[in-house]
């Protein structure tokens, strides 16, 4: 699979010290490793390859380790995304129901394929492992947004932001989760 | 506090909470109700109501099962039952509200069922609907009832009457009555759950684990989520209950990251237990100590398999060991542990409540007990329902998820790598374990997918083994390369450029995934393929020799389409 590169960014400034302070709790903890990653993730964006070893330092771990977990694991980035996630169900119902054509109309539209990054930076597109609310297929996520029953027609609406979505129940993709409030009814 | 003066005071506040003398509108609040628009429907709700000056208690609940009927919500008045309208708009919403609350119109036109034992106004009682009449609901009996927040809600209705009960007994005497029960893993192997807390019993070793499995991945079944959102506190007196039966004192939840509503819930049930004495040290005054630690998957399939979850929490990739050693004697950190699924262990309390025999009593001679299914796809009603073993699938499919007949290709139940077979063989099936391995296939997690008529059957599979090969944890090969070899295989039908021979290939190379493979995922990742092979094989050779996609959703390749 091709994996678009975005622009390159700097190391961020300050990391070793800004994640020591992120991995406190999870200190000398070696099962924590994933919990500590999203931290990382939640700071960052994505988890910078420069953190890891400073996070193995702290959690008691090899930096391999860190590095396969990384990779390993669906909600964790090992490089930056674009300003806004784009996800598609990938589960079976979804598919049935239409999710080829929607990811054809994306692919039309913004030229990207699975775990692609558009050229600016803006978009990335990455399958959403099923949210198992199959009633509503087929099922995208813009973010935090959520829309659902997506006919490929609505597919340019969403992008233009012209589709009302439904705020809350983001799963750990890196964007600042909203206050619980707001996701708990 | 004993459990006694827990639950008087708990009836009292139930009694209260449903005899109200303010009209109260219940939200029907699980993820797919918020998707269906739940929040705003409650904001209509709250508007109508500020707008009629009316007092009135807004509250919450989990999903009932009917998710084509999102967003629902009930109201009762002072005196009078309570009653589910749905489905709703936000206009919709203010304008009952405006007629029930306001006026005292019950608006019969949007009622779905009433909770009363005669008909209200016309509108019959919820179990004598078509969705609930066939229903025997064990582990939902609270979901949708309950506010699954409130402590006292699930005290009142039977809470924590199971665990009172098996702290009377031995360890022995719970692992024997939950033998006696029938109760078979729902995760999707249906192993006899008594004989796997009996392996972890005898294990030697003072420090045990029980883990619930609540990583639920298969695409289609959400049957997990309806507990947790429903009812967790049920969920976690069931993982209490196994803990004292194996000698544990620690338990792990691992619960997939694509639900964070229910990892919010088990979360806030788990800090309210805590509160009153129900988990943590001397639980109800015995010598019985228990804690539960809830961990946040970040998305892998292979979490849900017990041997990649327990490597998950073990703070390493989710890559499964070799069995034996079975978890039951080296599991978490290569402790003795017990890994179940959510409603295996939902379960439980009810069976020591009411003993086994009313368990075994239910369902059908081979297999017992009730099962929850869930039913998506091409069909117009889609939800979940709670059933004994024994509903013919035909009822399930064509009358409670009111599938169109005329619309019906294919059935998969039970998640991505499992059968697919042709509507009409599923439509002659009774839901049941052994019944459906005798017809050689298998309910799995009981999730039915129904595939209609406008859907491409190989495009299918190939979307399936994409996911299935994308979640392959690479640790041995012919699960890597098998289901990488059936994707390139699938795409080039797909595109078109299928050889005659293809077909063949995945065909021979399916015993080497099956037999080579370590875990559950790699044994039954060809099922798919051979199953479409076996019954949809002339849309396969349409693909193949045609060059064309009959359904128009494959994208056939220009230089394929050109020849």
């Amino acid at each position: 699979m091709s994996e678009s590169q975005p622009p390159r960014r700097a190391v961020p400034a300050g990391l070793e010290e800004r994640v020591r302070q992120l991995l406190a709790p999870f200190r000398g903890d070696r099962t924590m490793t994933v919990d500590a990653l999203k931290v990382i993730q939640q700071a960052y964006g994505y988890v910078p390859p420069e953190s890891l070893r400073v996070a193995a330092e702290e959690l008691g771990v090899s930096e391999n380790t860190l590095d396969g977990i990384l990779h390993f694991y669906e909600f964790l980035f090992p490089r930056p995304v674009g300003e806004r996630v784009i996800r598609v169900c990938s589960g079976t119902v979804c598919q049935a129901l239409g999710v080829p054509v929607i990811l054809r109309r994306i692919r039309e539209r913004l030229g990207l394929r699975w775990y692609e990054t558009t050229p600016d930076g803006k978009y990335t597109l990455m399958p959403l492992p099923c949210y198992n609310t199959c009633a509503y297929a087929p099922i995208l996520q813009i973010d935090t947004l959520t829309f659902v029953r997506v006919t490929p027609e609505q597919v340019d609406e969403i992008l233009d932001g012209r589709l009302e979505g439904v705020e809350g129940l983001p799963c750990g993709d890196g964007k600042p989760t909203p206050p619980r409030e707001e996701v708990e009814l | 506090m004993t459990l006694e003066t827990l639950v008087a005071e708990a009836r009292g506040r139930w009694e209260r909470k449903t005899n109200p003398d303010r009209p109260r509108i219940i939200i029907s609040a699980g993820s797919c109700g918020i998707f269906a628009g739940a929040r705003k429907v409650k904001a209509a709700v709250v508007d109508a109501l500020k707008r009629l000056h009316v007092d009135a208690s807004v509250e919450k609940t989990g999903c009932v099962g009917l998710c084509w009927a999102e967003p629902m919500l009930d109201i009762q008045l002072p005196g009078r039952p309570r009653v589910a309208y749905g489905p709703l708009t936000p206009a919709g919403a203010a304008q009952l509200i405006e007629d029930v609350v306001g006026r005292g119109n019950p608006r019969v036109d949007k009622a779905l069922y009433v909770y009363a034992d005669a008909p209200y106004e016309g509108i019959p009682p919820r179990d004598q609907t078509d969705w609930f009449k066939l229903q025997y609901r064990v582990t939902q009996r609270n979901a949708g009832i309950i506010d699954p927040e409130d402590l006292d809600d699930y005290l009142a209705n039977g809470g924590y009457e199971g665990l009172a009960r098996a702290l009377t007994m031995t360890p022995a005497e719970v692992v024997e009555a939950v033998k006696k029960a029938g109760l078979r893993g729902c995760g999707g192997a249906a192993f006899p759950t008594g004989l796997k807390w009996e392996f972890c019993l005898r294990a030697r070793g003072t420090e045990k684990y029980v883990i619930c499995n609540a990583d639920e991945g298969n695409a289609g079944t959400w049957k997990d989520r309806l507990i947790m959102e429903g009812d967790p506190f049920q969920l976690i007196e069931g993982i209490t209950i196994a803990a004292y039966a194996n000698g544990a004192s620690r338990g792990f939840i691992y619960i997939r990251d694509e639900y964070p509503l229910a990892s919010s819930r088990v979360r806030t049930a788990a800090e309210k237990l805590r509160a009153r004495g129900l988990l943590g040290d001397n639980i109800l005054g015995s010598n019985f100590s228990f804690d539960l630690v809830i961990r946040d998957g970040a998305g892998s399939y292979l979490c849900g398999e017990e041997m990649g979850l327990i490597s998950s929490i073990e703070g390493d990739r989710a890559m499964p060991r070799s069995r034996p050693p079975f978890p039951a004697t080296n599991g978490l950190f290569y402790k003795p542990t017990v890994v179940n699924n959510v409603e295996t262990l939902a379960n439980v309390p009810q069976i020591i409540a009411r003993g086994w025999e009313w368990y075994a009593g239910l369902g059908t001679e081979r297999s017992k007990g009730v099962r929850t299914i869930t039913v998506s796809g091409a069909v117009r009603r889609p939800g979940g329902f709670e059933l004994p073993f024994g509903v013919p699938l035909r009822t399930v499919i064509l009358d409670l998820a009111q599938a169109d007949p005329t619309d019906l290709k294919a059935v998969q139940m039970g998640g991505p790598a499992s059968n697919i077979l042709p509507a009409d063989f599923v439509l002659t099936l009774p839901l049941g374990l052994d019944e459906l391995r005798d017809a050689g296939t298998t309910m799995g997690s009981g999730g039915f997918v129904v595939v209609g008529r406008q859907s491409c059957i190989p495009n299918l599979v190939l979307q399936l083994m994409e996911f299935l090969r994308d979640e392959s944890c690479g640790k041995c090969f012919p699960c890597q390369m098998g289901t990488r070899a059936y994707y390139n295989t699938l795409l080039r039908i797909c595109r078109g450029e299928g050889r005659p021979e293809d077909l063949d290939f995945m065909l021979d190379i399916a015993p080497a995934i099956q037999f080579g493979s370590l875990c559950g995922h790699g044994q039954v990742a060809h099922v798919p393929v051979v199953d479409t092979i076996t019954h949809f094989r002339a849309e396969y050779d349409v693909h193949i020799r045609e060059r064309r996609c009959p359904q128009g959703i494959c994208e056939i390749s220009p230089v394929a389409a050109a020849v």
